[in-house]
């Protein structure tokens, strides 16, 4: 049974995560209090030693950090110990080279860089189309477009490992241009492996077999479908 | 338009963004400002993202992107207290970031290199890997690992972890009587090195060096009584920062390092955004000028010139049989 360390922000956030790990057949510690963290000695020399809810780090197969906990007040101190508690997490990971999911992403300190369109040009390499998005403010008002309007499509939510996928509402389907399709998704996982993603959850939609890409997110969706938790088995393993 | 175009973005009150602005307009070297200070309630603001193509308008100011040569950032995200403002200035950045970290101009410096600087252990570590001494530094929110380490006051420092900006200070009594407070959270020690400050700043392939003779254990925080002189980077520092930056894709770092009294320079910290004007006014702007040369003139793609290096095992000890 692999042991796998959940860190959330707090008790609510990424509900369906814990739900999902809670029925696969892991060993799941679920920390999401700053004092669950016990940072006991993280240095330039030797081996780092920290502790989450009683556990050494050394004891968990896989890590998946959602966020860091921060704590229930907000006014400058939890603020600036939110942040230097997030910074330490990020420290320990690295130093230790812990087993972090989806490193690439969740240890990157730089905020920006974990946004859907700071990876616009890595999505067009691999052969998505970013559809035209424009943002317009004025007086008080905020509008947004998109081309090709994406609400006269279908939306697939498409959960992407490095070697497997799965699509979401029809697994099923089968596009007209399929070779291109499994072409992207190749593509996709190859840039995937090199930057250290285990998995993406993709929002895209096909046109006049363009496939346009417009979003990516960390919510799981119908957690109980055992297709997903095999998936996710398969990611965490 | 004239084809080396530069654009600064960031915020025009910033000081940093100033100094840089008076000096090229000083040497009536054309460029542009995107002021981000214009983005404010009355505003209006938007951006269009098409086929890697990004154009952003300010009021009645477009960019358009792809027509500069170069650009200097200095941008982040400021929040206007206007919700939906505030979302859009968000996604702008965001926006900015993806643009600027795929485009083939040169970005002096493209979003988010050199960020582990963010995490400051890890960072240390990271440059311990490019050869540089570092001290050693610890974080814990256990008192009794900070006592059993740094019980010797006046030979350790306190800072912060991450990227907040916190004031230095030697570890005394009065510190160790409030171990307590780590167990709210953790913090960053580290080992005291006594000797002068230098700033190193990289520009391209050139270090510049200023050594800063300070009262306090933070010379930050006491500007006016420091001493500042232009000096001399030592050989294997310089091939060290340039390497660090070149494998960091940073054009423009500034290196703080402490050197001891026997000539050891520790490294401390690289800032991937270095607010250097106050370094360029004890130096006669050489800062500014050779960032101009940078984003006028690009990269010079001939790798730096580096002195000859000798093996461990030097020629008098070789001798060639065939």
């Amino acid at each position: 049974m692999k042991n796998i360390l959940l860190i959330r922000k707090n008790e609510f956030d990424h509900l369906y995560w814990k739900e999902l790990l809670n029925s696969m057949d892991v060993f799941l510690v679920d920390v999401h209090q700053p004092f669950h963290i016990d940072i006991i000695n993280l240095g330039t020399k030797g081996s780092p030693e920290a502790e989450f809810l009683g556990r050494k780090l050394d004891y968990f197969d896989k890590i998946i950090f959602l966020g860091t906990p921060a704590w229930p007040e907000n006014n400058d101190e939890s603020v600036f110990a939110f942040s230097e508690l997030e910074a330490t997490l990020i420290s320990l990971f690295k130093i230790s080279r812990a087993p972090v999911v989806n490193a690439g992403l969740s240890l990157s300190a730089n905020k920006l860089l974990q946004a859907p369109i700071a990876f616009c040009k890595f999505w067009e390499k691999s052969g998505w189309v970013v559809p035209e998005i424009r943002y317009s403010y004025s007086k008080g008002q905020l509008t947004k477009t998109l081309g090709p309007d994406p609400q006269k499509h279908t939306h697939y939510l498409l959960h992407l490992s490095v070697n497997d996928y799965l699509l979401w509402p029809n697994y099923r389907v089968i596009f007209n241009d399929h070779a291109k399709f499994k072409a992207i998704l190749e593509a996709t996982q190859m840039e995937m492996a090199h930057r250290n993603f285990d998995f993406l959850i993709l929002q895209f939609f096909e046109s006049a077999g363009v496939f346009y890409l417009f979003g990516y997110v960390t919510e799981l969706v119908e957690i109980r479908n055992n297709r997903l938790l095999r998936f996710m088995e398969s990611v965490i393993a | 338009m004239n084809t080396k175009r530069l654009v600064i973005i960031g915020f025009g009150s910033e000081e940093t963004v100033r100094h840089f602005a008076a000096y090229l307009s000083a040497c009536r070297q054309p460029y542009d400002i995107m002021d981000l200070d214009l983005i404010q309630e009355q505003c209006a603001l938007s951006f269009t993202y098409r086929a890697g193509m990004l154009s952003i308008q300010i009021n009645n100011k477009m960019y358009d992107l792809n027509q500069y040569h170069s650009f200097y950032c200095r941008h982040y995200f400021k929040p206007t207290k206007n919700g939906y403002l505030d979302e859009l200035f968000n996604k702008l950045i965001f926006a900015l970031t993806g643009w600027l970290r795929h485009t083939n101009k040169l970005v002096v410096n493209i979003p988010g290199t050199g960020s582990s600087n963010f995490s400051k252990l890890n960072h240390l570590t990271e440059l311990s890997g490019y050869g540089f001494i570092i001290p050693h530094a610890f974080i814990t929110n256990r008192p009794e690992i900070v006592k059993r380490v740094a019980s010797v006051t006046g030979n350790w420092i306190n800072k912060g972890c991450s990227s907040y900006r916190t004031k230095v200070e030697t570890l005394t009594d009065a510190h160790l009587a409030e171990l307590e407070q780590l167990y709210y959270c953790p913090s960053q020690f580290q080992e005291l090195i006594r000797g002068y400050n230098v700033r190193v700043h990289v520009v391209g392939v050139n270090c510049i060096a200023v050594k800063i003779m300070s009262p306090d254990i933070d010379y930050r925080y006491s500007l006016s009584k420091n001493s500042y002189n232009e000096i001399a980077v030592p050989e294997k520092i310089g091939e060290r920062c340039i390497s660090y930056c070149r494998h960091e894709n940073l054009n423009f770092a500034g290196f703080d390092f402490i050197v001891d009294e026997a000539d050891c320079w520790y490294v401390l910290e690289v800032n991937p955004m270095p607010g250097y004007e106050f370094y360029d006014r004890n130096i006669g702007n050489r800062i500014s000028a050779l960032l101009k040369d940078l984003l006028i003139g690009g990269l010079c793609d001939a790798p730096p010139v580096l002195p000859e290096r000798e093996a461990f095992i030097h020629g008098g000890r070789r001798k060639k049989f065939f």
